[in-house]
């Protein structure tokens, strides 16, 4: 019986696993296609991001010559960890992948799986990947503060250290504030528009994906969708669980779906609508967008509102 | 599926061999929103080491020699290069001149030509595209 039920539990997490792939690829794809069509664009087809993602595992891989092993295993860590950190929000109540910590674990991933990348496009040697390295560490900076700050504030108003038991024990009141934040984070994160001066095209090119290339590129891109995933999952639930539709077993993966692609198209909206910022504007406007979002839910905690 | 999947995500890298910008306009005028070259899966790429097509404009001079045989050498297999307008084609009127050491197919194997000087962005568009088939069939 307990090996059916490893074997049961195993078959779960690779279903998982698929899932988040495949979900975090339907947020990019979505999110390009719509952008498109706000342009007034046909556009790619939504699976658009599967196609590249494949097209570059069958590319042969090419290395600079003043790269060390770190850049090498920096794609691969980096996409274990944004896997993780993905695949450790829940959106039903019999997630396989829940642990009492999680949220720290998920805090630590998350932090993790875009740190590495910059580590590895240090270890290249090629200067615009240190531009786009700095830029990219100094917006990580303010972002992380003020994801720790929204990660507390979900265990203070619940007093639950796992994301599954945590989620569904916020007030209301208190969870459309941090769904917004989580949803503003990964505007941030997923380097769009607005927050893309670290991989501005004109000034520093690829950013410190540049020398990255073949499988190489495939694994770092794909943690990248990953990253900007695993926040938008985290609001999604939030709503669900607000709801009450946690508890809807499979169909509630379909209503995560629903909502993540209702999320792409606000992401879309906003990418169509801005021009890119400067990096001490984009730090600025992040700081000031989370930092009013995570202070409104401290506040309505706080006056104990909905409660 | 491998053949379908290289024709319909491409990747090209544009590179200035020192053409006199006219190519150069029209090439990103293609790649530009107006033609909306994203529904056929191409992209734009700031890096040679993105790249699976070499799109390269100008009468190849001394000076940038090194260089593209460089930047070819770091496109990563398998990889296409297309000359876009008469110099990259054939030297143009610079056919003559001692800083030019033109044809480019003399130093890489130049897969797809796009005459014109400069060529119209729906021309280049459909060299990209033709390259992107000869693309999906290399090994």
């Amino acid at each position: 019986m307990a090996l059916q039920g490893g074997v049961y539990q195993a078959l779960l997490t690779a279903l998982l696993f698929i899932y988040v792939f495949f979900a975090a690829v339907l947020v990019a794809g979505v999110r390009r296609k719509l952008r498109a069509r706000l342009q007034g664009r046909v556009g790619p087809p939504v699976w658009q991001p599967i196609l590249d993602f494949l097209k570059l595992l069958f590319k042969k891989p090419t290395a600079p010559s003043l790269a060390n092993p770190v850049y090498v295993s920096a794609a691969v860590i980096a996409l274990l960890a944004s896997l993780a950190a993905a695949a450790l929000v829940p959106f039903t109540r019999q997630h396989p992948l829940c642990f009492a910590g999680d949220i720290v674990a998920f805090f630590i991933l998350l932090f993790a799986g875009e740190a590495v990348l910059v580590v590895g496009g240090l270890a290249s040697g090629n200067p615009y990947s240190w531009l786009s390295g700095m830029r990219a560490m100094l917006i990580m900076m303010v972002r992380e503060l003020l994801l720790a700050g929204a990660l507390l504030l979900l265990y203070a108003s619940t007093q639950k250290l796992s994301l599954v038991e945590a989620l569904p024990a916020v007030p209301p009141a208190v969870a459309v504030p941090l769904a917004l934040f989580f949803v503003a984070f990964a505007l941030v994160l997923s380097m769009s528009t607005l927050f893309s001066a670290p991989v501005a095209e004109t000034e520093v090119l690829e950013g410190y994906f540049i020398e990255y290339s073949g499988p190489l590129l495939a694994m770092a891109e794909l943690s990248h969708w990953l990253l900007a995933y695993a926040p938008l999952a985290l609001a999604s639930s939030l709503f669900l669980a607000a709801a009450g539709a946690l508890g809807l077993s499979w169909l509630a993966a379909a209503a995560h779906l629903l909502m993540l692609a209702a999320f792409s198209a606000v992401l879309a909206v906003l990418d169509a609508a801005f021009a890119r910022l400067r990096i001490w504007g984009a730090m600025k406007l992040a700081a000031a967008l989370l930092g009013a979002l995570l202070a409104l839910g401290a506040a309505l905690l706080a006056l104990k509102v909905g409660a | 599926m491998r053949g379908y999947v290289l024709r319909r995500s491409i990747w090209v890298y544009h590179l200035n061999t020192g053409a006199c910008n006219g190519c150069d306009i029209e090439a990103i005028a293609a790649l530009a929103p107006r033609y909306d070259v994203e529904r056929f899966g191409v992209k734009l790429v700031g890096s040679p080491r993105h790249a699976d097509v070499l799109l390269v404009t100008g009468p190849l001079t001394r000076q940038a020699l090194s260089r593209v045989k460089r930047v070819y050498d770091m496109v990563p297999e398998p990889k296409v290069v297309v000359a876009v307008g008469t110099c990259a084609c054939d030297g143009g009127v610079f056919k003559e001149s001692p800083m030019v050491c033109s044809p480019l197919e003399r130093f890489l194997p130049v897969d797809v030509r796009v005459y014109g000087c400069p060529p119209r962005p729906h021309n280049i568009l459909r060299g990209v595209l033709e390259a992107a088939e000869i693309l999906s069939r290399k090994r």
